[in-house]
């Protein structure tokens, strides 16, 4: 016996949100080189 | 014969699909590896293949997976890849929208593993569920076996262990809990079902006695007596002796 999912509603191409990216601490700037 | 224009190129091709941004969230039911559970409990890797298979065989990896087809039931040959699931046939990956509806259809096979998939790609959406041509796997849960037919190995709470550190995914204690962590799509069940999305009972609840009325001695009195008159009723008659 098949499974059923009752009746069809439509068809679609599903394109997943990509995963958020993970929460990360600040990261600090860097310090510009101070010209010479 | 020339191939019509678009043929081969994205969004212009006729097998493409209307596309939306998003994915669906499904309950479903496998089969355990045993054989390799006990084993990657043991130290032994894990196959590569995966340790949970679907009702007609499949095995599940972990991270994405992308159905194929292996033919239709009368013989049919496979359907083309970017056709899965197609219509005439039962490819792809399925699952509900409610543990109610994947229990109903696959209780004779009793799965012994219920999870929450994500599923995306080419996607048929009915009442009750869908097929999709990939999936991913959120969460799972091991059904406690009956006290009756406990299996000699291992036992469900290692099952779970081994389940949970092969696919990356949570594998929780109930099905509350699982449900919970990882909502099911209700949106394109009727609205008067949409609370099954919700509900961790596997069946349907348990006949229980019609609402009372307060404030309404006399219809409370009829209607207990008229369920208890057709409740009665059904019930087979005593045998001899009793």
């Amino acid at each position: 016996m098949m499974g059923d999912i009752g009746e069809e509603i439509t068809e679609i191409e599903l394109e997943p949100l990509p995963d958020e990216p993970p929460a990360e601490a600040p990261v600090e700037p860097a310090a510009e080189p101070v010209p010479g | 014969m020339t191939a019509p224009a678009g043929e081969g190129i994205p969004g212009f091709s006729g097998r493409d699909l209307p596309l939306a941004v998003g994915s669906v969230t499904g309950v479903r039911l496998w089969h355990v590896d045993m054989t390799s559970a006990e084993a990657a409990t043991n130290g032994a890797p894990a196959p590569a293949e995966g340790l949970l298979s679907g009702v007609f065989g499949g095995v599940w990896r972990r991270g994405e997976n992308v159905a194929t087809c292996g033919g239709g039931t009368q013989g049919s040959p496979p359907c083309h890849r970017d056709l899965v699931p197609a219509p005439e046939c039962g490819c792809g990956f399925w699952a509900y929208w409610a543990l109610r509806y994947a229990w109903r259809c696959d209780y004779y096979w009793r799965g012994e593993v219920i999870g929450v998939i994500q599923g995306y790609g080419r996607t048929r959406i009915g009442t009750r569920g869908c097929r999709c041509g990939k999936a991913r796997i959120l969460g799972l849960h091991v059904r406690p076996a009956d006290p009756g037919c406990q299996p000699a190995g291992l036992g469900h709470h290692d099952v779970a262990e081994v389940l949970g550190s092969y696919y990356g995914v949570p594998c929780y204690r109930s099905l509350a809990e699982l449900l919970a962590a990882c909502p099911l799509t209700a949106d394109y069940l009727p609205r008067r079902r949409r609370s099954l999305a919700t509900s961790a009972l596997l069946g349907p609840a348990t006949p229980s006695l019609p609402a009372l009325r307060l404030g309404r001695p006399v219809r409370r009195a009829g209607l207990v007596s008229a369920w208890l008159r057709n409740n009665q009723a059904r019930r087979p008659p005593p045998a001899a002796g009793d």
